[in-house]
Order: structure tokens, then sequence, then C-alpha cells
């Protein structure tokens, strides 16, 4: 039996969780300040850092008083420890170690893409081997697991993550921030008919996303320049088919590669409507079992830092009050670096 | 009375114990932007050494700023966690006046691009309040109060740093400040805006 309290502070969302034993959840509060931020168009990290502030205190106390539990009861303390936005993990990482110190509890910090990725952990075990494609605004990449906490890099953007290009993409069509869920949206209401490039067709493992992103500004700056009408609901149908076909065809080729037979998505964009059904089909005709996570845990949440923390928490794999953020540590080393992995 | 006293706001990571205006120990260094990773771990050497814990504690005392925005918020997000689950109230006090000693001077922190926070305090009064202002100008209030010493980034002013005791300060200045009353609503004192 163990409670576990997790914080994830590493971008725009103050948010934590209280879970006991392996996936029963007491509580899950997420404050979002996605009002605040739609303003200027994208996340300001300086003000996500001060709303951290003023918000952690009130989020902790909800999240105790939801789950009906008090600080003394809780077992150890999870936090995001990176990557991130450095004022943002911060705020997150002194609440978790100071919680810690006071209650004389194991600290576990979890690398926030683990936490993505086990978020498929949520109704039963992670099968191995499998591939996960972890899509969000700040990544784009293929994770092969032969086992618990064995990631490896196989696939990578060159460049934009996915949820950058469609927020990109959003911002030059006037949509409302954030673009990805308004272009899928749109999507679905239109039709392919504009050309686009089809991103890195190299046969490798890796995306692109910055030519086509350009390739749809610039159509709209022509449109716009000749006084031309141009249908955004097609632009976003044509824009999000070349997307999901490359994420699609990438992750197949990985698969097939690496003769794995699980996927699993994670990640914001793993939202994405269109990408799930499309995913969902090749799935279908290549006999690959899909596992993707509840639309509540595809966005940043304390949830998946949880289920990640209790994996790390039964090996005891804890930190002490010199952990420090990692704003840029990459996965691969993290499942080099666990004592239980040696 | 027990306090725990903490400064990370600018370039020192300060920490210190009091048990009823004894110091029972006490840690100053240049944070070199590592007071994150260390303040609480010379807190928790420090109970150590006292064989005292955080919950033996009645107050938390901490600079509210201004000061680096990052480290600012490191004591303070420390003071309100442990406010908020325990039954420790906080006393915040400002950055500016902790550098300055029996509450007499100018005090300037470096505030990046040519400007700094500055201060002035005369006999324990507040004659000027925490307030930006260009480098340029600390030499106007220089020449307003010649009477008064300056503490704080002297670099900005072409001098050497002098000594400080931030923990004591800190502390004695407590004295005259009230406890927060609504911790969850604790912000730092920023001055500047995000954007101006
Ligand atoms: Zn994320």
């Amino acid at each position: 039996m163990s409670l576990i309290l997790a914080i994830e502070s590493s971008c725009d969302e103050m948010a934590m969780a209280v879970l006991k034993d392996k996936r029963n959840f007491l509580s899950s509060v997420v404050a979002s300040q996605i009002d605040v931020h739609a303003k200027y168009g994208g996340v300001v990290p300086e003000i996500a850092s001060r709303k951290h502030v003023e918000s952690v205190t009130v989020v902790l106390k909800e999240t105790l008083e939801k789950a009906g539990v008090a600080m003394t009861d809780i077992d150890a303390i999870a936090v995001t420890k990176g990557p991130g936005l450095v004022g943002s993990l911060h705020v997150g990482l002194q609440a978790a170690k100071a919680l810690a110190l006071t209650f004389d509890l194991p600290l576990i910090g979890v690398h926030h893409i683990v936490g993505h990725i086990y978020s498929n952990n949520i109704d039963e075990d992670i099968i191995y081997p499998c591939i996960c494609l972890v899509v969000s605004g700040g990544h784009s990449e293929l994770v092969l697991m032969e086992s618990e906490f064995e990631f490896k890099i196989i696939g990578t953007t060159l460049d934009d993550a996915v949820g950058e290009a469609y927020d990109k993409v959003g911002r030059v069509l006037d949509l409302p921030y954030p673009g990805g869920p308004v272009i899928d949206r749109m999507a679905a209401a239109g039709n392919i008919t504009y050309e686009l490039p089809k991103p890195l067709d190299d046969g490798s493992l890796n995306f692109s996303f910055s030519g086509l992103k350009s390739a749809v500004i610039n159509l709209n700056h022509k449109h716009v320049q000749k006084n031309m009408p141009i249908n955004k609901d097609d632009l976003a149908a044509s824009f999000q088919a070349v997307v999901i076909n490359s994420l699609v065809s990438k992750t197949m080729d990985a698969l097939e590669q690496y003769g794995v037979k699980h996927l699993m998505l994670a990640g914001g964009v793993s939202a994405n409507r269109g990408l799930r059904e499309a995913m969902e089909q090749a799935c279908t005709k290549n006999s690959i079992t899909l596992r993707l996570p509840p639309l509540s845990l595809t966005g940043d949440n304390a949830m998946m830092i949880a289920l990640a923390a209790k994996l790390m928490y039964d090996n005891n794999e804890f930190s002490d009050l010199s952990l420090g953020i990692s704003p840029n540590i990459d996965i691969e080393n993290e499942s080099r670096s666990m004592k239980w992995k040696k | 009375m027990k306090t725990i006293v903490m400064d990370t706001a600018n370039k020192y990571l300060a920490v210190g114990l009091y048990e009823n205006d004894i110091c029972l120990g006490k840690f100053q260094d240049f944070g070199n932007r590592r007071q994150s990773e260390q303040a609480l771990e010379k807190l928790q050497e420090l109970l150590k050494s006292n064989h005292m814990e955080v919950l033996d504690f009645d107050e938390f005392v901490i600079t509210i700023g201004p000061g680096s925005y990052t480290g600012v918020r490191v004591a303070l997000t420390i003071a309100k966690t442990i406010c908020a689950t325990t039954r420790i109230r906080i006393k915040t006090v400002s950055t500016l006046k902790a550098m300055v000693d029996d509450a007499s001077g100018i005090a300037i922190i470096d505030a990046r691009s040519n400007k700094a926070y500055l201060a002035v305090y005369k006999s324990g009064e507040t004659v000027v309040s925490d307030c930006l202002v260009n480098v340029s100008e600390i030499g106007d209030y220089q020449n307003r109060y010649p009477e008064l010493d300056i503490f704080g980034d002297l670099g900005l002013i072409g001098q050497e740093d002098k000594p400080v005791d931030l923990v004591e300060n800190i502390y004695k200045y407590s004295k005259g400040e009230k406890y927060v009353e609504n911790s969850d609503n604790l912000v730092p004192y920023y001055i500047k805006e995000v954007f101006n």
C-alpha cells in the first residue's frame, strides 16, 4: 500500500495528484493558465512562473482535500524534474522538496516524457517490447522500450515539434491559441484540396515539420497578396493530412524495423482525433495492438507523473534534497542512470 | 519561539535557525544561481546538526524581493508550501532592507539592463520605498543623503561589496513585521512587470 503525491509544473499548468497503490487515483487537480497565455499566442515563461507561485498552495490544498488525505498519510513525493521551462519547473520542485523535508518523505524526480509515456499505464500494465510515439508542443519522438524504464530514441524531429508546427500554422490562420485542437476540428470539416510538400521522405525514422509549416505560411501569404480567398478548413485538412501521414508511416516503419507489435501514443498531440483514427486504422491493418491514453491524460497532468513515480517508488529510486531541475535531460540517460537498472 | 530564516533572492543563499532570539546556526554563501538546489539541503543540514525538524518551528522568515525572479520564488515557494501544510506562519522582509545594517542606509541591488532596485532607510524609517532606478541615478540619492552609507551590489557604482550578515538582518527586521494573513496569496515583490 502506498500513497504518492505527484507535482507537475513544467510548462503552463500547475498540476497535482494523489495516487493510491498502482492506479487508484484519489484526486487530480490541474490549474491551467491557457487563458492568460492565449493573449500572447503562446506560453510566456515568466508569466507561467508567476502564476505557478500564485497557485501552488491552492492546488496542493485542493488535491489533498479532494483525496481526503493529510500530508501525514502520504508515503512519497513525486515531481517533474524536467525537461520544461526553468522558472516553471523550479516552483514545483521547491514545493516537492519542502514537503519531502517537512514530512520526512522519499523524493522521486520524474522525467516529464517518461510521465507522458507511462500515462498509458493507467488501466493496465504496458506490454513490452513496445514503441511509443510522443507528440506534443515540445516533442516528436519515437521511443523504443524493450522493458520497463528502458528508453531508446529511434526517431526524432530535426526541427519543429509537431505541436509547435500546429501552433504556428494556427497563428498564421488567425486561429485562437492553442491552434492544435482548432485545426483538428477544422480539418474534420474540410477537404484535402491544397497541395503541400511531404516532409522528410528519406526512409529514416526522423521527422521534420518546419518545411511543411513554411509551405502553409507561404500558401496563405500568396492568397492574401492576390486577394484570393483561402478556405481555412480545407487548408487545415490538407496540412493535417500531411502531418498525420508522416507520423503514421514513420511509426509503422519503426514497428516493422524493430519487429514490435505494441504501439502507444503519448503527449498533447495524441489528443488529435485525426491522428488517433488514422493510427487505429493503420494498426488494425498491420495487426498492431494500439494503446491510446485517455484524452484527460494527453495534456500535462500530475497523474502521469504519479504513474511513472509508482514504478520508481517500488524500486526505491529516490533522490535526496540536492535534486535540481534538468531542463534538457535526455530520456535515454534516464534509464541508464536508474540505480535499479544497474 | 523558533524561527527559520531564508533568503534566496539575490546572489547569496542565506539560511538560519533561531530559538528565542538566539541563533542556533546559520549559513551564508554566494548562491551562484544554485540557490534552488541548495536552499533545502542547507536547511536540512542546519536542522540535523541541531537535532531539530521543520515541524518544531513556529515561523518562517523570508525575503519578498525585489531581486532575481527565479531566486525570490525559491524561498517564497518553500515557505508557502510549508505554511500551507503545518501551523508555521510566515513573515517577509524586503530584500533591500536585508542588505542594510542598523536600518540606516541606501540599499541597491542589480536589476540588470543598467537598472537597480533601490531603497533608503534612516534610523529604522523607510525614507524611499523599494523602487527601480537607472544606475546613473544612484549618485543623486547619495548626494541627497550624504550622511547615509550605501549597501548591496556596490559593484554597480564601482565599489567593492561590504560583508553583510543577511540572516541576522532579516531576523532582526522581521520583528517589526506582521504575519502574512493569507499565505496562499503571497507573491514576490517583483517591482518590474513582465512587459513594460
Ligand atoms: Zn508535456
